[in-house]
């Protein structure tokens, strides 16, 4: 019999995580897989967005260098571990990675590996465990990231396999590579979802570092090719959260994409992932941002559906609404 | 329908609009407006103690000193229905209380009495009406009646009795010695736990079963000492038949002083108290008022828990039918359905302040409807009538009576999601139950497949057989995660050292060579304590027989009326005694931790171990975390390493306990539930090694393990599943107990809908039970905080719910520490 995927392609994810309900139809795993393109500044996955392996200190955790000490013990340099009130704090090496040893010790997980390199057939391993789940649900495999494609053998062999496996596949993803790659997916994936973050390309720039002009011709490609498509926007206070860039996204939808979409997705901004920036060592971007009370957003979500609506255009806020493919 | 009563009607009716995690924090939920005030009745008056029952059950045993036992009890039970204080409440549709007024606790000395005078003294623990929790008021004239009687009842009770007959070698590992395991709940009062006859009644009515009985007592022979037993039937069905009665004029009296609509109830319901007192049941309004009469007149004649309502959507149905036909209205039937939740929410039973700590929640706590699942066919037997229990979940939201939804393959997806659209709401109720799993367990013990066919879910999670079986559920816990300890220790209990050794010698981990010879001590230690435990069962088990015979109850399960034997002889067609266990995720995790760290990858040695966990982990912090670690194998997380231990644990459990037999000609059966016992469990027990803290409780049911510092588990709902479902559950025909902690934005919308179901549907392929909590950690944390706040909030302790306000600290803490099943 002919071999339909390759298990041994492997590549880097930072996460698998079962019972995921928000992310496509039924019961789901979601397979994050590890680098990104763009760079939002609201991006609450710091630890998706470079392909490497990471570490991450989370001082907090660390139940005192006293008590334990096990990292130290474990170190390749003592010195690079920095201590200070008694807790690790950070490690100052140019190899951090000489020092994953220290994160397979810590009882407490306050030294921590960001991602792991896997094959295909390790995360099909974890996937079809809740098979049965899908199969009653109408669930399955989400890959998504970071960036789903950016790792492309690695996704598309991922793909390959749940399809092997009888296996509901959806993408979630943010469009910006070539569309080469794109196609080479789309026939693998049954459900896709894609981000439209800003309709100005200037500000598209500004927030995520990237033109939007590859994704929005990328989208009008999927969407012409009759793949069902759910479009989501994070909406964040002060960035794209503005009714002129909701109408704008609208206006792109019912007229270039001729409304062929399944569902417009607005999701709330909520300050998440703060900690994850501080363990990186890295500064969190929207610190100084005021988020509003969750009866404010919510309203907000919905007077922003309905001015979507307007222009015919499916838009629901949150992931609870029923997807019918 | 007056206009009110129709805007109400469109929210209560529409189980969309039920909510997500609302649980019972909302205000007249009922379309009804009688409802709504009987619902608020309850929330706005107190909890009361009353010693009417017990004054009266004095007299009738100094009256009656000189009779046979039967006799004694049967005229005890006819001297209180003739002269217990009766009550009809304003508004209510149906009647029968629990010969106490609503909201009062009865007294039954003839079971136990020093505690209740202890309390009443404040000698021991806290004076009964100033409990900080669980507190019930009475006067100083209640106070003093009680006292009263207590020379009377000193060496007479159950309980005294029982504690005459047990040898040090049965009480040392009870909860009168080191707590292994509890025997506390029959060895204090009734034993409860099943579900009547109500066929026979529906066909005969008290009349024809007194003509029956009267015939069968005319048949014996000369001297024939059965008729001991069929006279004692007598005074009581005599005395049943007048109670009823008694009702029908209360209620024909006070229909003098009322109008309009009322007036016409009163004397309606008058009317169908006189026909239903000897006649069948001609409609669905009378046959659930005798269904209900019948129930608590069990109850007044034993303080026995979990006496059960049945499958009330089979057994009414009929009169459903037929009332429907007859142009009665659905929404009237729907009302009357919602009166006996407004009723039965206000039976009462005391518990002793112990017992409270753990289990608590003022109310009765037993009575379950069970609703959907199969017919003795096999056939799908889910009806219009099983939609309107769960509306009345959905309208009452008192956490009463509890309901239990059976479900099977070809359970109708509507019905499915009806089902689940009431889970979410967040009150605990319904529970569900797997046909396919708890029918396979049933067969497991010798049950017929009709008969299995036709269980019912008695109390939190056992099965049983209606109207056949007497099967001594609940009657002990028992703490696998206690043998384990005692398996490392060479017998001996730690904090218990200076008691000596209490178990048989097998050993201690620190000379262990392999993780086998740790397995071969458990196996030891597990078949000495279960059969020690057992022993002090049986004991209970005659005491029952000889001082407490239940002559109302022999009326309504076969084979006693042929047999012309009472019920504790063994008359019933199925006997049964069903121990639970309680630590199955801890007992895994601890023997994870040895096998994975110690034997396996040698990173800490047994004695180091051994020494952290003796010292209550200080200045072991390092290995303290470890052990909590996701760097440990632990049950709950889809991981067969640790899943095969909790499989292990429990089958040495099961082999242990299958096959006792017991004083009735039945055996014992395994269960695997604690209920709350993994908080009292805990309490008695010193810390262990899969990261549990001094006293801290052990996992719940057959949970994962939630300590201090972590959930166990860590992959979430779905990995919990599948590792409940690995348990050989086809064993445990005592029941088990699924309980899983969900946001409210996980279920909500109908993807939440769809994927609740397909949870359940999914273990249900080997589980037998699940239940839920849907509520989030931030309201769960304020109502820590301002209890007062949430007088409806609803939380499932384990096999029931209770009122958030009313639960002792601990059970609230250990609630929030259980996992939220959220990614959100």
């Amino acid at each position: 019999m002919k071999r339909q995927y390759n298990p041994d392609v492997a590549g880097t994810i930072f996460n698998i995580q079962r019972f995921s309900v928000h992310d496509g139809p039924g019961i789901r795993t979601v397979v994050f897989i590890k680098g990104c393109t763009l760079r939002c500044l609201w991006c609450s996955n710091p630890e998706s967005i470079e392909s490497r392996l990471q570490l991450g200190v989370y001082p907090d955790r660390c139940i005192g260098i006293d008590k334990c000490g096990q990292c130290r013990q474990a170190a390749p340099d003592q010195s690079a571990l920095i201590v200070e009130n008694n807790r690790i704090t950070r490690i100052e090496s140019e190899n951090q990675l000489d020092y994953t040893v220290c994160a397979s010790v810590c009882p407490t997980n306050a030294i921590k590996v960001w991602g792991q390199r896997v094959t295909v057939a390790e995360v099909l391993h974890e996937v079809l465990k809740d098979k049965d789940f899908y199969l009653e649900s109408g669930g399955g495999i989400t890959l998504s990231g970071g960036e789903a494609l950016i790792q492309p053998q690695f996704t598309i062999e991922l793909l390959r396999a749940a399809r092997a496996e009888g296996i509901n596949t959806c993408m979630e993803t943010a469009l910006n590579y070539r569309q080469k790659t794109l196609d080479e997916a789309l026939p693998l994936i049954d459900l896709l979802f894609c981000d439209l973050k800003h309709m100005d390309c200037e500000k598209h720039l500004q927030f995520t570092a990237v033109s939007n002009q590859l994704i929005l011709a990328n989208i009008k490609h999927v969407v012409a090719s009759g793949k069902p498509t759910i479009i989501r926007i994070p909406v964040v206070p002060e960035h794209n959260g503005t009714e002129e860039n909701i109408r704008a996204t609208a206006r792109f939808i019912k007229e270039e994409l001729n409304g062929k979409i399944l569902q417009v997705q607005l999701l709330p901004f909520r300050k998440l992932g703060e900690d994850k920036y501080a363990s990186l060592g890295r500064e969190y971007p929207m610190a100084t941002l005021v988020t509003p009370e969750r009866e404010v957003w919510e309203k907000t979500l919905l007077s922003l559906a309905e001015v979507m609506r307007e222009y015919g255009v499916p838009a629901v806020a949150g992931t609870n609404h029923k997807i019918s493919v | 329908m007056n206009a009110t009563v129709k805007a109400l009607a469109e929210i209560g009716f529409d189980e969309d609009n039920w909510g997500v995690g609302v649980s019972g924090v909302v205000n007249d939920p009922s379309p009804f407006p009688r409802i709504n005030r009987l619902r608020n009745w309850y929330y706005e008056s107190g909890w009361t103690v009353d010693s009417e029952r017990a004054l009266l059950a004095t007299e009738a045993y100094q009256k009656y000193s000189d009779e046979p036992q039967q006799i004694k009890v049967a005229s005890t039970l006819a001297h209180i229905l003739r002269n217990v204080t009766l009550q009809i409440a304003d508004g209510q549709l149906l009647v029968g209380d629990c010969a106490a007024p609503p909201k009062s606790c009865p007294i039954y000395p003839e079971f136990s009495y020093q505690w209740i005078v202890n309390e009443l003294k404040g000698d021991g623990p806290p004076v009964l009406r100033e409990r900080p929790n669980n507190c019930y008021t009475y006067s100083d004239k209640v106070r003093d009646d009680l006292l009263g009687i207590a020379d009377y009842w000193q060496g007479k009770t159950v309980s005294d009795t029982i504690l005459s007959r047990m040898t040090p070698e049965e009480m040392k590992g009870d909860f009168m010695g080191i707590m292994l395991y509890s025997t506390s709940l029959y060895h204090f009062a009734g034993v409860g736990h099943l579900v009547a006859d109500t066929d026979r009644l529906f066909k005969l009515g008290y009349a024809g079963i007194r003509s029956l009985v009267q015939e069968k007592l005319a048949a014996l022979p000369e001297g024939d000492e059965r008729s001991i037993f069929y006279r004692a039937q007598l005074i009581v069905l005599d005395a049943a038949m007048d109670y009823i009665h008694r009702y029908a004029e209360l209620a024909r009296s006070k229909a003098v002083n009322a109008e309009g609509a009322r007036r016409d109830e009163l004397v309606q319901m008058a009317d169908n108290l006189d026909h239903i007192a000897e006649q069948p049941p001609q409609t669905f309004w009378q046959a659930l008022q005798l269904t209900h009469l019948a129930w608590s007149l069990i109850i007044i004649e034993s303080n026995g828990h979990s006496v059960s309502y049945g499958r009330l959507d089979q057994t009414l149905l009929p009169y459903f039918q037929n009332d429907i036909k007859n142009g009665v209205k659905k929404d009237f039937i729907q009302e009357v359905i919602e009166c006996l939740a407004a009723l039965n929410t206000n039976f009462m039973k005391l518990r002793d302040w112990l017992t409270t700590q753990a289990n608590s929640g003022r109310a009765l706590g037993t009575s379950t409807v069970t609703i959907g699942g199969v017919d003795g066919d096999g056939n799908d037997a889910t009806n219009e009538l099983s939609d309107m229990f769960i509306d009345m979940v959905a309208h009452t939201r008192l956490g009463h009576p509890w309901m239990a939804a059976r479900i099977h393959k070809n359970t109708p997806d509507r019905f499915a999601q009806k089902i689940a659209k009431a889970m979410r709401m967040g009150t605990g109720e319904p529970k569900i139950f797997s046909d396919e799993a708890c029918i396979k367990a049933m067969r497991n013990r010798g049950v017929s497949l009709e008969d299995a066919r036709n269980f019912v879910v008695v109390g939190c999670v056992e099965l049983s057989v209606p109207g056949k079986e007497y099967g001594w559920h609940d009657s002990a816990y028992f703490s696998i995660a206690r043998v384990l300890e005692l398996a490392m220790n060479d017998g001996y209990a730690l904090g218990h050292q200076d008691k000596g050794r209490l178990g048989p010698a097998t050993g201690r981990l620190e000379d262990f060579a392999s993780f086998d010879e740790l397995k071969k001590s458990y196996e030891e230690q597990m078949i000495y304590w279960v059969d020690i435990h057992a022993r002090g069962t049986n004991i209970m088990d005659d005491v029952h027989r000889e001082l407490k015979p239940l002559p109302y109850l022999s009326l309504l399960i076969d084979d006693c009326i042929a047999k012309g034997q009472d019920v504790n002889t063994g008359a019933a067609v199925y006997n049964f005694t069903g121990p639970q266990c309680t630590g199955v995720g801890s007992t895994a995790d601890c023997l994870s931790v040895i096998k994975q760290l110690v034997f396996e990858e040698k990173r800490v040695s047994a004695a180091e171990l051994q020494a952290a966990v003796q010292a209550n982990w200080e200045g072991h912090e390092s290995l303290y975390h470890l052990v909590n670690s996701d760097k440990v194998h632990h049950y709950g997380n889809d991981d067969d390493y640790a899943d095969e231990l909790a499989i292990y644990a429990t089958d040495i459990y099961c082999d242990a306990v299958e096959g006792i037999p017991n004083p009735r000609g039945g055996v014992f059966q395994p269960g695997v539930y604690t209920v709350s016992a993994n908080v009292p469990f805990g309490m008695v027990q010193a810390a262990s090694a899969e990261g549990r803290k001094n006293h801290e409780p052990l996992s719940d049911c057959i949970g994962p393990v939630h300590t201090y510092v972590a959930s166990h588990d860590r992959k979430g709902p779905t990995a919990v599943i599948k590792s409940a479902g690995k348990l050989h559950q086809e064993r445990m025909s005592n029941g088990t107990l699924l309980n899983l902690r969900f946001s409210p934005s996980t279920l909500s919308g109908d993807s939440g809908v769809n994927n609740l179901v397909s949870l359940y549907r999914s273990y249900f392929k080997a589980g037998q039970e699940m239940q839920l909590n849907v509520i989030s950690g931030a309201l769960l944390k304020d109502a820590y905080k301002n209890p007062d706040k949430y007088r409806g909030l609803m939380v499932r302790v384990a096999g029931y719910s209770a009122h958030w306000s009313e639960l002792s600290d601990e059970l609230r803490r250990d609630i929030m520490t259980r996992t939220e099943m959220s990614f959100d």
